[in-house]
């Protein structure tokens, strides 16, 4: 299993992403929006979370960008964000996304990925 | 510019003839319930408050500046319309269209753009729109210059005065989304460290002390939360995102949410949720904050034994019940504890902790999605909450009659 995570505080990224290592998930990293799009084409994740509130690009953008690509065809996009949840909801239903508000912890993005996956694989089958 | 092309009889021959609503209600209703029908009724402006022969105004604006002061819904809930209601412009059915123009534009500015409540013989026959009668009268006002000069410092002064007070609302509004942001932030990283810092080491010290880190964090981003909702819904901040609501989505949000905080109480979650339960229509986030803290309440005041939530149908709604074996509330502070920063012991903070602001939210948050919450409480046996929520969504699958 293969997530990319985008997410301009460094601190999260590198917490976020250690603690979904240790729950052997390979994680792929990006601090800012920009140039996600070829790593995205490369590596094809399973998986992309994506902080909204980012500057130069917001992960809202992002989405909308990568869902066109074809290597991201069914692969499910969440949102991971600090802001309010109300606003973060309508965000991420226009995306298309599913959303982890981060003050549910990483507990809760580490369920809510493992679901997504789920979902697609059962999908695809 | 002719005025012959329009239909004169478009000029009403008395100001009772353009009445357009007759809304009223009588002054001891509770202000909840006049709340309530102006949510269900987008395009009522005002209704007249009837007293006893006397009359009185209350406008949409008039009622939300009430309510959106410190406490205002706490305060006036509860209480009879009388109080936030005003004693209006009072026209006799046959006034003189000019005299009344004349008492229409020297009043106060934030009062100009009220209505007119017509009485004839000293009862009230019904409100006529301030715009629809300065509409109708237009051509007397252009008679008297010095009337329209007065008239057009009037709007402006109003119209400056709504605008101050919309930008305020704005950048009040862009600094709760920003400070929470702000403060959650770094406690969201806190809160991820020492989990992560938990599920690394082998240390058992250094793991319960991980482990209290990350939960004194997370309640510390859940009183953060609250805190930024109380200062909203006194502000009149919250607004609803209605959608298509499958409320045993929001009911596994609160649930795994929750979960953390039982701790290594003996205490035990039960959730059932009756199946085909009918969609709402209704703010999702917002059910997810009313049914977090009730939950988080239950398991605050629970030692031992068990925390249900229970959702059914009923009648044209949705029923959730949320008990626990707690130490439950005492029957004098049944009444206290919707107010903001009252929990049922004074003292009880101290081992409790918390703000108090929990059932205060939730009341409103509920009042404001137009259900009812109630609850039933025996000290030493638990406590009940009981959320009656209506507005079954036209999409929920016909499921109930089956």
């Amino acid at each position: 299993m293969k997530v990319l995570l985008v997410d301009d505080d460094t601190d999260i990224l590198e917490a976020a992403a250690a603690y979904l290592k240790l729950r052997g998930i390979e994680v792929l990293r990006s601090h800012m929006a920009l140039g996600v799009t070829p790593v995205v084409r490369e590596h094809r994740p399973d998986a992309v979370v994506l902080d909204v509130m980012m500057p130069m690009m917001s992960g809202s953008t992002l989405a909308n960008h990568l869902k066109h690509l074809s290597a991201m065809q069914s692969v499910p996009i969440l949102f991971f964000s600090a802001m309010d949840e109300e606003k973060l909801r309508v965000l991420a239903r226009e995306a298309g996304a599913r959303y982890v508000s981060k003050a549910d912890g990483f507990l809760a993005l580490y369920q809510a990925l493992v679901t997504a996956i789920a979902e697609r694989i059962i999908k695809e089958r | 510019m002719a005025t012959g092309s329009l239909e004169s009889p478009a000029r009403a021959r008395t100001i009772g003839d353009l009445i357009q609503s007759r809304e009223s209600v009588h002054a001891d209703t509770l202000v909840g319930l006049v709340v309530q029908r102006f949510h269900e009724q987008a395009d009522l402006d005002a209704v007249a408050v009837l007293d006893h022969g006397k009359i009185g105004l209350l406008t949409r604006t008039r009622l939300f500046l009430k309510l959106g002061q410190r406490f205002g819904f706490a305060v006036f809930e509860r209480r009879p319309v009388r109080l936030v209601a005003e004693t209006a412009l009072l026209v006799a059915a046959s006034a003189d269209p000019v005299e009344v123009l004349h008492a229409a534009i020297h009043r106060s500015p934030e009062e100009i753009y009220d209505d007119l409540v017509i009485v004839d013989d000293g009862g009230y026959r019904g409100l006529v729109p301030m715009r629809h009668f300065l509409a109708h009268h237009k051509d007397l006002l252009l008679h008297s210059l010095g009337t329209i000069h007065e008239l057009d410092g009037k709007l402006q002064e109003a119209e400056a005065a709504r605008r101050h007070e919309e930008r305020a609302s704005q950048m009040r509004s862009r600094f709760f989304s920003h400070m929470s942001h702000e403060l959650r932030t770094p406690l969201v990283t806190i809160r991820g460290l020492a989990s992560l810092m938990a599920d690394r080491t082998n240390d058992v010290v250094v793991q319960d002390t991980a482990l209290r880190i990350e939960r004194e964090a997370h309640e510390l981003i859940d009183t953060i939360n609250n805190v930024l909702d109380a200062a909203k819904l006194e502000a009149g901040g919250l607004r609803l995102t209605l959608e298509d609501v499958d409320l045993r989505e929001v009911l596994t949000r609160c649930v795994t949410r929750c979960e953390g905080l039982v701790g290594t109480k003996p205490v035990q979650l039960v959730t059932l949720v009756e199946p085909g339960l009918p969609r709402l229509r209704s703010d999702f986030v917002k059910l997810q904050q009313v049914f977090t803290n009730l939950l988080a309440n239950a398991f605050k005041f629970t030692e031992a034994g068990s925390v249900r939530i229970e959702a059914r149908a009923q009648d044209d709604g949705v029923v959730v019940e949320v008990a626990d074996t707690g130490v439950g509330i005492p029957p004098e502070a049944l009444a206290r504890i919707w107010s903001p920063f009252e929990q049922a012991d004074g003292g009880i903070e101290r081992r409790f902790g918390g703000t108090g602001l929990g059932l205060s939210i939730v009341k409103g948050i509920v009042a404001l999605l137009q259900g009812t919450i109630t609850v039933h409480s025996e000290p030493g046996v638990g406590t009940t909450f009981r959320v009656a929520l209506r507005g079954v969504s036209a999409e929920t699958p016909a499921s109930r009659s089956e």
